[in-house]
């Protein structure tokens, strides 16, 4: 499933005196197997923008599609004024207004079981009396028809999926986890529709070193075997030059570059008008280059590493 | 007097689960100590029992030397140790920033005049001095926090325990109240950070590891950070420019040993390229 937006606005407040734009003409396409990142500061648009992409909120200016979903909703005006030809859901003839909205509904709750989206401290909205119940209510939600065997098989697949022991947590509470263990099951609850696009709003914000290296070894992992899509919101500079195929920078409502990491941090400026920072690799490699020394690199630390030695190596030949 | 020093400290629950296993720590007046440890290491359970929010199991502590188990003194050590934690939107109290930082000292029958005084230099001590008659709701994250501190202040504590108090801000909001911090370390309070974000315990005067509720390392940064491999054993790691620094050192650049910050870590390596 390709994400596609064209001319995507949002207006928070509309027609009052608090009208604010909150995304201002997005076109964006984010293809089928990316790790997305989407950076930009608080108050960017890029959590307004991912909320668009499962239908919290209904796009009401420009386009977007999720896969072959179209995600434009229509007021009733709007509805109105489509003729039979263009009106969704129209087999020759268009529906009534109400029809059209239940329809419309419809295909959203569809789309939900295929596009999840994990928001941040996603450990806040547990709810279940134990880790089965809190896992279990998407698939209800979502597959009403599965009988309990079914329920179970996915719920059991969710939550070793997530790296957890099945067997040890599925009747705990979840309140009495680890903060990190909370989100894991935070997390096999979106995951157990199966969905095929993954949103993460700021997924390790607040874990500590170890636990965030696990949840992104995790995510590379569900992309690999299960997820064909994975998007990250991220303030981290650093993880998202680790971690990315291609990032989006939103500013005030704008986005302003769609570039894979070795190309979007090559060139600092651009991040650093709109007041973001550039990850260490790119802040020393742009240093070197000033010194005359031009380091090829994707900026992970990795291969940023393993350039510089390769470079200093070739020098101290040389002399 | 040390402004903090527990003795044999242990805390379990009712359920026998341990979390902190005898800790000795002890903090110097004006010193700034970061707490650095992973998720359920015990750390923010001993930042309660220093404020007295919770009664160790056994063992002491005292602030300023007033035992936190005695419940006549926690009035005193809670004015004279304020805490902020890691939610912004948990902390705020009132919906005008100046009502927020009274709530304090009107707790404790601090007079209405000089209240006012209070709220002007606990704004003023984090900044914030244009935002007395605005609304917390509407503040970024890292404005919450500065106020969550700014109220703190109004109570004139002589140690501030920071919980974690920028997990969840980002990067600009974190440097806006970290610079804060530093500044009132400067002008002399105890500072006792906890956090995981090693970069701010890079320019701290002393570093504790906590891990399974023991101390298991104590010493300036530059000391601790110079020992990888038990960091990582901690479930710690080291900041991302002493991590380039040892690698590039393995890889046979002549990079010096104490390198931790971005900033060392440029100047090093520009300096080698420029000269060969």
């Amino acid at each position: 499933m390709r994400i596609v937006s064209q001319g995507l606005t949002y207006t928070y407040n509309k027609s009052t005196p608090f009208e604010s734009k909150a995304l201002k003409n997005i076109t964006l396409t984010v293809e089928e197997g990316e790790f997305f990142g989407i950076i930009g500061h608080t108050g960017s648009g890029k959590s307004t923008f991912i909320q668009h992409l499962n239908g919290l909120i209904p796009v009401s200016e420009g386009s977007l599609y999720v896969g072959e979903t179209n995600m434009k909703f229509y007021g009733k005006k709007e509805y109105a004024a489509l003729s039979d030809q263009n009106a969704p859901y129209a087999e020759g003839k268009k529906l009534s207004y109400r029809k059209y909205k239940k329809a419309y509904k419809a295909d959203m709750k569809k789309l939900r079981s295929r596009v999840g989206v994990v928001f941040q401290y996603p450990e806040y909205q547990l709810f279940g009396e134990t880790v089965f119940d809190d896992v279990a209510f998407g698939v209800k939600n979502f597959f009403p028809e599965s009988t309990p065997q079914e329920v179970e098989k996915r719920v059991k697949e969710a939550v070793l999926r997530v790296g957890l022991n099945y067997d040890e947590v599925k009747d705990k509470s979840p309140f009495d986890l680890s903060g990190g263990q909370k989100r894991r099951v935070a997390l096999a609850g979106v995951i157990v529709t199966e969905p095929q696009i993954l949103v993460l709003d700021e997924p390790v914000a607040g874990l500590d070193p170890q636990g965030k290296k696990e949840l992104l070894a995790l995510l590379h992992t569900l992309h690999k075997n299960v997820i064909k899509t994975i998007i990250i919101v991220s303030h981290d500079m650093d993880d998202v030059a680790e971690n990315c195929t291609k990032v989006a920078v939103f500013s005030k409502g704008e986005l302003i570059a769609v570039a894979p990491p070795r190309e979007l941090f090559k060139d600092g400026e651009k991040l650093k008008e709109v007041g973001l920072d550039v990850p260490l690799t790119a802040r020393l490699a742009s240093a070197l280059a000033e010194t005359g020394t031009v380091i090829d690199t994707d900026f992970t630390a990795e291969d940023f590493i393993s350039r510089v030695i390769e470079k200093y190596k070739n020098r101290v030949k040389r002399t | 007097m040390k402004a903090l020093e527990t003795s044999n400290l242990n805390f379990s629950y009712e359920d026998g689960k341990t979390i902190l296993n005898d800790v000795n720590i002890s903090v110097e007046q004006g010193e700034y100590v970061c707490l650095l440890g992973k998720n359920g290491s015990g750390k923010s359970t001993l930042a309660r029992i220093i404020n007295g929010l919770l009664t160790p199991t056994s063992g002491t502590v005292k602030v300023f030397g007033l035992d936190s188990s005695d419940k006549a003194n926690l009035f005193e050590i809670r004015k004279r140790a304020g805490m902020v934690f890691q939610n912004p939107d948990n902390q705020m109290v009132a919906s005008i920033v100046e009502d927020d930082i009274a709530f304090g000292p009107e707790n404790i029958g601090v007079p209405p005049k000089e209240i006012g005084e209070r709220i002007d230099q606990a704004l003023a001590a984090v900044k914030m001095q244009d935002f007395r008659k605005a609304t917390p709701t509407r503040l970024s994250g890292g404005q919450k926090q500065r106020i969550a501190i700014a109220g703190v202040l109004a109570l004139k504590p002589e140690i501030l325990i920071l919980d974690e108090s920028t997990a969840m801000l980002d990067p600009h909001g974190r440097e806006e109240v970290m610079s804060v911090v530093k500044e009132l370390n400067a002008s002399g309070i105890t500072v006792i950070n906890i956090t995981h974000y090693m970069d701010e315990a890079l320019d701290c005067d002393r570093v504790i590891v906590l891990f399974d509720g023991k101390v298991m390392m104590q010493g300036s940064p530059t000391e601790v950070f110079a020992r990888s491999n038990e960091l990582e054993k901690y479930g710690l790691a080291m900041p991302k420019a002493a991590y380039i620094a040892q690698k590039l050192r393995a890889g046979g650049l002549p990079i010096s040993k104490n390198i931790y910050s971005g900033e060392a870590l440029e100047k090093e390596l520009c300096e080698l390229f420029h000269r060969g």
